[in-house]
């Protein structure tokens, strides 16, 4: 997917990674730096990654970086590589020929039969979406038939994530010998391959399973995990990343006789920590366009085609296991003006993770959320008498509680004075320090225009009728691009009634300069 | 623990919490003043003739159904836009109708329990009833209806966009309450099918029932009791008061019947409000 612009400056992308899979060893991460050297770890080895299994050559293979990617060329080593299952030299002439890396890709150094694996046997699976810094567990499963996954259990496969639930999968050793996956009716459901799964799912080697947060890759007889670690207080630079990437194709009335479009061709990554203020001419399909970020694709007879991507995985394929990762705080609270706030958040805690959270998990949890946004002040303090910006800061929590990941506000400053509204807009991007990412449509862009790290434009084309991007990056690359000085004056630039009418212009500009 | 009943024991608490901080105990301040007001009038006359007897309880029935009513009609429409948010974030409706339904239990068990001790400061109630002493008899039909109305209150709510909605539907339940008990006018046909969905009909089914409203003996129609020529005259014998254990269990079953009703379609409608979250 093409998501790239030249108007704000894209998070750098994630360094490639190899999972280093050796007999008796814990799971290592190495984090690949350009060209690197692999072989086995002996006295004076020049090799940059050293395995410790006798049947690596010295200088086994190398691992290349041109094109902007990485390539594995194995050495003519006595054993050879396995690609994806595939002996190298089968493919390619011994050491004369590089295969290019993909994530996911699993590169093995074993015997020349598969099916009886060597004791000493490596796999290293090469990715480009794990983080460097996480740590990977391992768990065998020789000798066991069924290997229950929950949150914090004694006995199996025990997972630091919140969002796992206590009882949430089962790893079963069928007759035949291979192992299926069952979901045990959890809240957050099981994927594998990023495609979620109803019931059972037969395994095969190298599938990557995941619940809630964490990621699980099957092996023949192990599994490794990560740990996942709780949200820090105030996320770094280096700890950004994109969390969304969104590319609506069309979003379409699905009349009887007659189908139009409302919006088409929208493309953005969204990142953890971005404020982003959603700009919109009249009739250019802001409310499409949230309901189809919100994967409310059939919702007042609309259909959107496409993707939303979050950590890969597709909200419209998979809704019901990532509803809860976009979240919409409408323009009036949806929240009891008689309740405090703390009953607030906690009684949505419990009443979606109940029944499998113990009160003092749950408890723990509030505090968390309540430490990140800053609500400790306001804990006892009934919501009609929070200003408009601890409201919305209240309606945060209560997503957050649930993890969710992007928050889109619809107007949440409307009818506020400017005092108040540049109040609001402060706490809201204070809001997303701790890695979630806010969105909002604003009517009154002008007040807090240096507190948003990007700028949606949408904008409804004369030509075809229907809203496209007009532009989406920083701010300040959006006073250059449209020609303003002040955000508002970018709605009477795009404006057909009652402005300047020059949509079509910058949609054409914003495809041609994005196609570069 | 199932997440229904978790969900269920949640909003069971914050529906007690926004009672309080609502202040809606009124509603039981109010009770307590219908109450008053209606046994005050009807009291002195009571268990005198078979006429002001049938108005009697039609008052107090009557003013049953109000107070049920006006305990919920209110709610469900105001919170509309949060249970729509709850909804998507995995609210089951089921629990969260039913949570009202149970907590409006013990408001409409105050109310009951107000409603009886008023009516037993003004009323010379017979010891026996039907089943078994009369005062619990009369108790727990009046519950039944306190709490029959308020369930329909929570489906014409539930129905309803918003509190004007449900505020312009109220007086038209009302009426139709009081036409179709069958105190006012004779029913027949058609009007009687639909008597038979009212709280009205099986209430005053049931505190009749109780009553022995038939019973000429204790209960001489008025015109027995102004014109000695009419000494022998004897009324129609109505079934519905049937002194029986069958006709007040009947009854009582009834209003339950139409209470299960009124939830599923509170559900069904609240689901179906709610079918693109």
């Amino acid at each position: 997917m093409d998501n790239k612009t030249v108007y704000y400056r894209p998070l750098p992308p994630k360094p490639a990674t190899l999972l280093l899979l050796e007999p008796n060893d814990s799971v290592r991460v190495v984090t690949l730096e350009g060209d690197m050297k692999m072989g086995r770890d002996v006295t004076g080895s020049m090799c940059d990654i050293k395995l410790r299994s006798c049947i690596a050559s010295r200088d086994h293979g190398d691992f290349i970086f041109a094109d902007g990617a990485y390539h594995y060329r194995d050495n003519n080593s006595l054993n050879g590589t396995f690609y994806n299952g595939v002996k190298l030299e089968q493919i390619n002439e011994r050491g004369s020929r590089a295969v290019r890396l993909q994530d996911g890709d699993v590169l093995r150094i074993d015997r020349r039969n598969l099916d009886e694996p060597h004791p000493d046997a490596v796999a290293a699976i090469f990715s480009t979406t794990f983080n460097a810094d996480e740590k990977w567990n391992r768990y065998s499963l020789r000798g066991q038939s069924i290997v229950p996954i929950g949150r914090n259990i004694t006995s199996g496969i025990s997972l630091t994530d919140f969002m796992a639930s206590r009882n949430h999968a089962s790893l079963v050793l069928m007759p035949g010998g291979r192992w299926k996956i069952v979901d045990n009716g959890s809240t957050n459901g099981v994927a594998v391959n990023k495609n979620a799964i109803t019931g059972e799912r037969l395994l095969d080697p190298f599938d990557v399973i995941r619940i809630a947060n964490t990621t699980l890759i099957f092996l023949e007889d192990e599994v490794i995990f990560n740990a996942v670690q709780p949200k820090p207080q105030k996320i770094t630079e280096n700890q950004r990343q994109v969390i969304m990437n969104v590319n609506i194709q069309r979003a379409t009335t699905s009349g009887i006789f007659r189908k139009r479009d409302l919006l088409r061709d929208i493309r953005l990554d969204v990142e953890s920590g971005d404020f982003i203020l959603i700009l919109g001419g009249s009739g250019a399909g802001k409310t499409t366009f949230i309901n189809a970020l919100r994967g409310r694709v059939s919702q007042s007879g609309v259909h959107a085609s496409g993707q939303v991507l979050f950590g890969g995985m597709d909200l419209y394929k998979n809704f019901k296991m990532l509803k809860n990762k976009v979240g919409l705080v409408p323009q009036f609270p949806t929240t009891r003006d008689e309740d405090t706030v703390y009953h607030t958040v906690h009684d949505m805690a419990t009443s979606m993770l109940a029944g499998d959270y113990t009160q003092q998990e749950i408890e723990m949890r509030i505090k968390d959320v309540f430490d990140r946004l800053m609500l400790n002040s306001l804990r006892d303090r009934f919501i009609k008498n929070l200003s408009g910006g601890q409201k919305k800061r209240a309606e945060v929590a209560l997503g957050s509680v649930l993890d969710q990941e992007v928050f889109i506000l619809d107007e949440p400053d409307s009818g506020m004075d400017f005092a108040t509204r540049v109040e609001l807009m402060k706490t809201l991007k204070s809001c997303t320090e701790t890695g979630e990412a806010i969105a909002v449509i604003s009517h009154a862009p002008d007040d807090a225009a240096d507190l948003y790290t990007k700028v949606i434009v949408l904008a409804k084309s004369q030509s075809d009728e229907v809203g496209h991007l007009a532009y989406y990056g920083d701010v300040a690359n959006a006073y250059s691009f449209f020609g303003v000085n002040k955000l508002s004056e970018i709605v009477m630039e795009i404006n057909y009634e009652g402005g300047k009418g020059r949509a079509d212009e910058f949609i054409r500009r914003f495809e041609m300069t994005r196609r570069g | 623990m199932n997440k229904r009943i978790a969900q269920l024991s949640v909003y069971f608490k914050k529906n007690f919490r926004l009672f309080m901080n609502q202040k809606n105990w009124k509603f039981i301040v109010i009770a307590a003043v219908i109450s008053f007001l209606v046994c005050s009038i009807v009291g002195k006359n009571m268990y005198k003739t078979f006429e002001d007897t049938q108005s009697g309880f039609f008052a107090i029935t009557s003013a049953a159904i109000w107070v049920g009513i006006f305990n919920s009609i209110q709610r469900i429409c105001k919170e509309h836009n949060t249970i729509a948010s709850e909804y998507r974030s995995g609210l089951h409706i089921s629990s969260y109708i039913l949570s009202h339904v149970l907590f409006d239990f013990f408001v409409c068990l105050c109310q009951a329990a107000i409603l009886m001790g008023i009516c037993c400061a003004f009323i010379d109630f017979p010891s026996e009833g039907t089943l078994f002493a009369a005062i619990p008899e009369y108790f727990i039909t009046l519950l039944l209806i306190i709490w029959g109305a308020d369930i329909m209150g929570i489906m014409v709510s539930s129905v309803s966009s918003n509190p004007n909605v449900a505020m312009t539907a109220m007086p038209f339940v009302l009426i139709l309450q009081l036409v179709m008990s069958g105190v006012l006018f004779k029913l027949e046909g058609w009007s009687e099918a639909i008597a038979n969905i009212t709280y009205s009909k099986w209430g005053m089914s049931a505190l009749g029932s109780t009553a022995d409203l038939n019973n000429g003996k204790s209960l001489p129609s008025r015109i027995n009791a102004v014109d000695p020529m009419f000494a022998n005259f004897k009324r129609e014998y109505i079934e519905m008061y049937e002194s029986e254990a069958g006709t007040i269990l009947a009854a009582w079953g009834m209003i339950a019947l139409i209470s299960a009703v009124c939830i599923v379609i509170s559900i069904l409608s609240l689901k179906f409000r709610n079918r693109n979250s």
